[in-house]
């Protein structure tokens, strides 16, 4: 086990806030199993973009309680499309109507097509952040995994930043793009490793380390210039 | 001659020996039993101490972790208002802007830029739909020019040769991948002639015309006909009804090259209507097949009564 400071997770947004911008870091990975705390993580750093024209994307068909709960419309406003220039008249939800959230449908097809004229739509006009939760499940049984590159490719020349919220590594695309990684809670030896190789570490001190995080607990780590290396924060 | 080497006495150098002993040359052991002990035990106190220096290293980094976080402030951008033309600023994430003398949130430029008209360098949006759509206008056109190749490969007054170059149209409208490519073969098979064979027309010379062919046969206006089909009579005949090119000409209109929608260019002003009517060389869409098709019966109307 590596013995990693504990930060308050106020601290750690701090730190974010004065990286994630496109022309500095502008992608975020988080990596965890179900009920880790991916989307209640999600829903912090999104409160340092108040302002900005957010688009969550949500392959659950189901009504989910972390997304649901609260005011209608608090974590964006529920859709089944977006039009071209969304926001621009502030019809979204979120502080300034400037948040949309696109949730899946049991049909699998009818959501690949919703996300793919979406994805369409953010890589022609840029400057939104895109929240994919699970990039995963787009990838891999949505068959999205090019748009999604392509848009994550844009970042800085669109002013484009993205959320990353991933289950497993495997079949994610731009998972090696994550300017901010943060991991969380798994099971398994495999799913602790592949936590540690995000992190660029292995052995298996680490690979014990990532194995015992807690549930709403993460590893945070960044790369950018004045980096104090990983720290772990609850919340 | 040299002095014999003189040998003192020293004391064995292993931790509890303290043997002294005489040294045949320079060993520090009594020995080769102390020195194996030695060895060993300076093995085991190497490695002890670098488990002691890692386990130092790890228990004196620092459990701080403070790093820089200056929270990232507004920035102004080069965009002006629209409202009250001051430069727009950019909130702290850089993706939306805002007018501080307005105090209001504005669209910032680049995304309405894609749906602006004139700006193909931006990029656009294509959705799956839009690209169905596009691939079923190529796919429509396709089989449309396929079947006119058909009907016009199917007259048997044409020669082979024109009849082979039918048919290599036929195969490069099935290859087509891209309006472009068939706009080029629809240019290309306007200025092709297609030469007649008949009891009118000039066979090939090196194949089948006899030695003593007598061009007299021949009279002019079927020779002009036999040469270029599609040519139109010198004279219409009165009564003629006004054609789609000459109405769009009455009107002042001009027709641009194919693409996805109406090709006319009315009042210097492209349309964006969808192309669903066919004028024969072009495709236009229903408000302006209308306009063109009142100004020819209009015509129409005219010549009759006179």
């Amino acid at each position: 086990m590596i013995d990693l400071p504990e930060v308050r997770l106020p601290r750690v947004l701090d730190r974010v806030g004065a990286l994630w911008h496109p022309q500095a870091a502008a992608h975020h990975l988080i990596f965890g199993q179900t009920g880790a705390g991916k989307t209640t993580l999600v829903k912090a750093l999104l409160g340092l973009c108040p302002y900005s024209r957010v688009l969550i994307l949500d392959p659950k068909p189901k009504a989910d309680p972390v997304w649901d709960g609260g005011d209608a419309g608090q974590w964006g406003k529920l859709v089944t499309s977006v039009p071209p220039a969304f926001g621009s008249d502030r019809e979204g939800g979120g502080p300034r109507g400037l948040w949309f959230r696109l949730a899946g449908t049991p049909d699998r097809e009818q959501t690949a097509r919703r996300f793919a004229d979406a994805l369409a739509i953010v890589a022609a006009e840029g400057h939104a952040v895109l929240v994919l939760d699970d990039v995963r499940e787009m990838c891999r049984q949505l068959r999205l995994a090019e748009p999604i590159d392509s848009v994550m490719n844009l970042g800085r020349s669109a002013n484009i930043l993205a959320i990353l919220c991933a289950t497993e590594t495997g079949w994610v695309a731009g998972r090696n793009q994550g300017a901010m990684t943060w991991i969380g809670h798994t099971a398994g030896l495999d799913a602790a490793k592949d936590g540690a190789k995000l992190l660029g570490r292995s052995g298996r001190d680490w690979y014990e380390t990532t194995a015992a995080i807690e549930p709403h607990a993460w590893i945070y780590s960044d790369s950018q210039p004045g980096s104090a290396g990983l720290c772990i924060t609850r919340g | 001659m040299n002095a014999p080497q003189m040998r003192t006495p020293r004391t064995c150098e292993r931790d509890g020996c303290g043997r002294v002993f005489t040294p045949k040359r320079d060993a520090r052991y009594c020995s080769d039993t102390c020195r194996a002990q030695a060895s060993r035990a300076s093995r085991m106190r190497s490695e002890t101490k670098q488990a002691v220096s890692e386990r130092r290293e790890i228990i004196a980094a620092p459990l701080v972790w403070d790093p820089p976080s200056e929270p990232r402030t507004p920035c102004q951008t080069t965009d002006p208002c629209p409202e009250c033309g001051a430069p727009l600023v950019a909130e702290p994430r850089g993706i939306w802007h805002a007018c501080l003398a307005c105090g209001t949130l504005v669209t910032p430029p680049g995304v309405t830029a894609p749906y602006a008209a004139g700006t193909a360098r931006q990029r656009q949006v294509k959705s799956q739909r839009d690209r169905d759509a596009d691939a079923r206008a190529l796919e429509a056109r396709r089989q449309r020019l396929a079947d006119e190749l058909d009907t016009l490969t199917a007259d048997k007054r044409l020669t082979s040769e024109a009849r082979g170059t039918l048919k290599w149209y036929r195969a490069e409208v099935d290859k087509a991948a891209d309006m472009a490519r068939l706009d080029d073969l629809v240019e290309q098979a306007r200025s092709e002639r297609l030469p007649r064979a008949g009891w009118f027309s000039r066979p090939a010379a090196a194949e089948i015309e006899p030695p003593d062919y007598d061009d007299d046969d021949w009279e002019d206006g079927d020779e002009a006909q036999a040469d270029d089909p599609a040519a139109p009579p010198a004279a219409p005949p009165p009564g003629r009804r006004m054609t789609w090119r000459e109405a769009i000409t009455a009107l002042g209109w001009r027709l641009l090259p194919a693409g996805n929608g109406c090709q006319l260019l009315a009042d210097g002003r492209p349309c964006a209507g969808p192309a669903d009517r066919d004028i024969g060389s072009a495709w236009v869409c229903g408000a302006h097949y209308g306009s063109l098709g009142a100004v020819i019966w209009r015509d129409y109307d005219q010549r009759s009564a006179s």
